[in-house]
């Protein structure tokens, strides 16, 4: 039997609906602040869930680009300039920086970053 | 403030106003994420006066000044005649208020960031605002390590981009932070930082949100607590960041107009030329620095020690700051 639910970053987008339309236009100005910080985090958290397998992709390309097994790895390479100017793993960063941006502020994203994260232009 | 600490300050304060004094009012500040700032409505005889006691936070930030520093700092910046609150006493004695204190004189305005760059009403004509910044920074410029001395303030002995490096690095590691992205940005630094440089008494977060303009224009720099030691171009670079623009990015000076009229009014007062080079130069800094205390801020949440949507929020900004270190990075841009 299949139990149809709604995934997480859809209930999540629901949710924050409900924050913005039913509780937002009711609360006072300093609540009010508080409830747009809310419906950030929960935006947020939607687009996290949303770019999973980006993320991972991202952080999988960096450390094969740097052959470390782990970021700790990639830093300690970095800070002793062993990668100087180095275009592929400038091209990594990049990546990795734009998905979770792709996150936290989707709006500062260019197009070409956009759609370098598989976002829609 | 309960009405023993009322009391308790009032007590302690009035040999500093030399008058007997009664709290008549307090009200918590917006603003200040680190300290804690409340308006203090005072009577002394027949005579109001207002007052702001900031406390320190319960949790700080690396980098941020001791309440005893700051005020030492202000005291300097005022005497030197730069545009500040006055400064009137400080209070190291936790059992006053909590926690140590300073108090300055009240001044009325605006200074949230985002309402004085969208609000055209408020700082009087754009231009002109920006050129009484300039000279404003450029006066507290003038002050050096060489001819002055700050109690609890080290001299500086290295190049300041190199401190500002170590700085940075040792406070990613402080909050076990592993961020590639940045570590590039900071690397690049390093081997990018101009030739020439030196030491003056710098405000280290020098930007809109942090001055107080009325419709008539600027009122005061506020916040002082990252105040010290650096390259004069340091502050030009935070300045104009466009990081700190918010909804104007288009406005490179502070999100309120022009750099040619901030220059301007800085070079109207110091003989020292904006190198445009070096101002780059430390706008790439300034946002790999504002990364790293967002990262500070998301911390203190993350710790335990402060649960705060807030600082949960601010420290998720530094992916977008990394993303724009990367875009000014890119191996072109390398010596």
């Amino acid at each position: 039997m299949q139990y149809p639910e709604t995934s997480g970053s859809s209930l999540l987008e629901i949710a924050e609906q409900t924050l913005q339309t039913e509780i937002l236009p009711h609360v006072s100005e300093r609540t009010r602040a508080q409830a747009l910080m809310i419906a950030s985090a929960m935006r947020m958290v939607a687009r996290e869930i949303a770019q999973s397998a980006k993320i991972t992709e991202a952080g999988s390309a960096l450390l094969a680009a740097c052959g470390c097994e782990f970021s700790a790895g990639v830093v300690a390479a970095i800070r002793r300039g062993a990668y100087d100017a180095d275009g592929t793993i400038h091209a990594v960063l990049w990546f990795d920086a734009a998905v979770r941006t792709s996150i936290s502020k989707p709006s500062f994203l260019s197009e070409r970053e956009r759609m370098l994260v598989g976002l829609p232009p | 403030m309960t009405p023993d600490q009322r009391a308790a300050f009032a007590t302690w304060v009035a040999p500093k106003l030399d008058a007997e004094v009664r709290v008549e009012a307090v009200k918590l500040l917006s603003g200040g994420a680190i300290q804690e700032n409340w308006r203090v409505d005072v009577r002394i005889g027949t005579s109001p006066l207002k007052l702001v006691v900031r406390k320190t936070g319960r949790t700080g930030l690396a980098g941020s000044r001791s309440a005893d520093v700051e005020f030492r700092i202000l005291q300097t910046a005022y005497r030197a005649g730069v545009l500040v609150p006055e400064p009137i006493a400080l209070c190291d004695d936790p059992t006053i208020l909590g926690r140590p204190f300073t108090v300055t004189a009240f001044v009325q305005g605006i200074a949230f960031g985002p309402r004085v760059v969208k609000d055209v009403s408020l700082g009087g004509h754009r231009e002109m605002l920006l050129e009484q910044l300039g000279r404003e920074l450029a006066k507290l410029h003038l002050i050096k390590p060489s001819t002055t001395t700050i109690p609890g303030l080290p001299a500086p002995d290295a190049h300041p981009s190199d401190a500002e490096i170590e700085r940075l690095r040792h406070d990613l590691d402080a909050v076990c932070a592993v961020r590639p992205g940045l570590e590039w940005g900071l690397r690049w630094a390093e081997l990018n930082a101009p030739k020439r440089q030196s030491w003056v008494l710098a405000h280290r977060d020098f930007r809109t949100g942090n001055y107080m303009v009325d419709s008539d224009g600027l009122r005061a720099i506020l916040d002082w607590e990252f105040a010290g030691w650096s390259d004069p171009m340091s502050d030009i670079g935070w300045f104009c960041a466009e990081c700190w623009r918010f909804s104007r990015p288009d406005l490179e000076a502070g999100g309120i107009g022009s750099r040619e009229a901030f220059y301007r009014g800085y070079t109207s007062v110091t003989s020292r030329p904006v190198d445009e080079e070096a101002v780059r130069f430390w706008e790439i800094v300034a946002h790999l620095r504002w990364a790293v205390i967002a990262l500070q801020q998301g911390t203190r949440h993350i710790s335990g020690a402060e649960p705060s949507l807030a600082l949960a929020l601010t420290g998720r900004i530094s992916s977008e700051l990394e993303l724009a270190v990367l875009r000014s990075t890119a191996p072109a841009q390398w010596n």
